[in-house]
């Protein structure tokens, strides 16, 4: 049966399953039923604390569901010292995810950027296409999903620890210059996101990016993650080139939970 | 043909119909894309003296399948200072935009009434009936003496029209809203969401995080209707010439002409964008000018408060 929103606000579920993923991020398996797509979105309610974003990590036909948390505050502390048996609620799949056009892509992912990257992979991979995983990270400890079964993989790091020494975009650039590649797709940093656009635009390759952007409704009214006139949770988060080449914001500023203007 | 102009907040809109605060107005780019999808004015959200960051999530959910919205933002805003890049961005898509303020007490108004005013707003909107934050909101505006204070301290500030817009979460809705034009207001609007909770029996919590929110969309719109026609019909008795704007569960324009006839000269549209998207704004109008065109109206004016004659 399909959980539907009812009169309930959230639908509560139970943790399955609890696996870790780094020294600072897990996977939190669950089952939902439900139509999610590759890129989409839950809001993920801790109960009585706080409710946040968290991309769709794992999609089976069965409805078992995933969301990978990195630890960064408070609300993410609280997911990720949660033990299987405990509950927490899901709004949603929302949001549009990716097209999963193209026939030879190239994915590119930093930090946990990873976690709704690693879904686009899979499924590329799962029909056939021929994909790149380019994956990103701080140290050889920091990198998410970095062994993937039926995926080329390649992998930098910011002090060389594992794969290549130096920036996501310089290792995919080489890639581009060895390859033919007809689609980018990328999440990660948002200034990692712009220059693969300019990469992309300047090599006329089709790219997509998935954003991320302070989420409070999750459902396209209350404009807290508006970027150019358009809301991350429901035009989003994966945006097409056309659309990201328009928004002067892109790579360059966001919005606080005030609605503040600020520099990324 | 029909004419869906009006003109209550200075500029003549091409249509009756606004969107409404709260709704995909925090930024100037989000009211933009409003316009571009057909709404005659623009309300902005509702700003404040200082930024706040609203109530902890979760702060919205749908509940049922397109019944409404509950929530409790809890005003986030960027504060006024740093609002007028968002209003002169609104303002380039040519239709009047309305500045919304919340506050403690009438000088807090007036200052922020007077700010909008300066940024280019036609009107300002006072919102008096946000049912979930502290001492502004409905915990001023249930009360028609204080609400009279503070409309009468706006409209001596600015030279722009004022809006009071109104909570339904009182036992007269009608008393306050003649306060309000008797103060000085160009007119009310009416009505702001009625108070709501969701727990979740599981948890045994209530899920927003203000615990307590403000129930909007299409299960509202009875509410609203009925508080437009108190209104109005008050304001008849009393001989009181003034604006009344609904705003309430509207989703088309079926929904629209109920509130017309109920006694509104103008209506704003929120919450059914979760669904509909702004493209609403052009359903509605047109759906609207056909009406008239069938059923023989050529002006919004004809249609307003037919209902009040009906015989009981």
């Amino acid at each position: 049966m399909k959980h539907s929103e009812g009169l309930k606000g959230t639908d509560i579920v139970e943790i399955e399953k609890v696996q870790r993923e780094t020294h600072d991020t897990v996977s939190l398996y669950f089952t939902h039923h439900d139509d999610a797509k590759t890129g989409q979105f839950y809001m993920v309610w801790i109960p009585g604390l706080d409710e946040v974003p968290m991309s769709i990590s794992a999609i089976e036909e069965d409805g078992r569901r995933s969301v990978t948390v990195k630890d960064v505050g408070e609300a993410t502390h609280a997911l990720c010292t949660m033990k299987a048996g405990e509950q927490i609620g899901i709004r949603g799949p929302f949001g549009k995810g990716y097209t999963l056009v193209g026939k030879r892509v190239l994915l590119v992912g930093g930090g946990s950027g990873m976690a709704s990257l690693i879904v686009a992979a899979r499924e590329y991979a799962r029909v056939g296409k021929d994909v790149t995983l380019c994956i990103g990270a701080r140290t050889k400890e920091d990198l998410l999903f970095g062994e993937q079964a039926g995926i080329k993989v390649e992998v930098s790091t910011d002090d060389g620890s594992a794969g290549f020494h130096g920036f996501v975009t310089d290792l995919a650039e080489r890639l581009l210059n060895e390859d033919d590649y007809d689609m980018i797709v990328t999440c990660g940093p948002e200034i990692m996101m712009k220059k693969m656009l300019d990469i992309a635009s300047a090599r006329e390759i089709k790219y997509e990016a998935s954003l991320e952007r302070l989420m409070k409704c999750g459902i396209g009214v209350c404009d807290a993650c508006a970027i150019g006139g358009y809301r991350v949770c429901k035009g989003g988060p994966v945006f097409p080139d056309t659309i990201l080449l328009k928004i002067d914001e892109f790579g360059e500023r966001r919005r606080d939970a005030a609605g503040r203007v600020v520099k990324l | 043909m029909s004419d869906l102009s009006v003109n209550i907040v200075g500029p003549r809109m091409k249509n009756p119909l606004m969107l409404a605060s709260g709704i995909l107005d925090e930024t100037g780019e989000s009211m933009l894309m409003a316009v571009k999808k057909g709404a005659g004015a623009v309300v902005t959200k509702s700003v404040g003296l200082e930024a706040n960051e609203g109530h902890r999530n979760p702060t919205a959910f749908e509940i049922g399948d397109g019944l409404g919205l509950l929530n409790a933002m809890g005003l986030p805003n960027p504060g006024i200072n740093d609002y007028e890049r968002e209003v002169k961005i609104a303002l380039t898509g040519g239709v009047p935009v309305i500045g919304s303020v919340f506050g403690r007490d009438g000088k807090d108004f007036s200052y922020l009434a007077g700010k909008m005013e300066d940024y280019g707003a036609s009107a300002v909107e006072l919102n008096l009936s946000c049912p979930h934050a502290k001492g502004v909101g409905m915990d001023i505006g249930a009360d028609p003496e204080e609400v009279g204070i503070i409309v009468s301290a706006v409209s001596s500030a600015v030279s722009i029209p004022v809006f009071a817009k109104l909570t339904p979460n009182v036992p007269n809705i009608a008393d306050i809203a003649l306060s309000a034009v008797k103060a000085g207001a160009e007119g009310v609007v009416a009505i702001n969401t009625l108070k709501g909770m969701i727990i979740s029996p599981e948890t045994g919590l209530p899920v927003l995080g203000n615990r307590l929110g403000g129930l909007s969309g299409p299960a509202i719109l009875p509410v609203g209707v009925r508080s437009v026609f108190e209104i109005k019909q008050r304001f008849m008795k009393e001989e009181v010439n003034a604006v009344i704007i609904g705003v309430g569960g509207i989703s088309s324009a079926h929904d629209a002409l109920q509130y017309i006839m109920a006694g509104a000269d103008a209506l704003q549209i929120g919450s059914v964008m979760r669904w509909k998207g702004a493209a609403v704004f052009g359903e509605i109008a047109s759906g609207i000018s056909d009406f008239m065109d069938r059923e023989g109206y050529s002006t919004i004016k004809d249609m307003v408060g037919i209902a009040q004659e009906a015989k009981k």
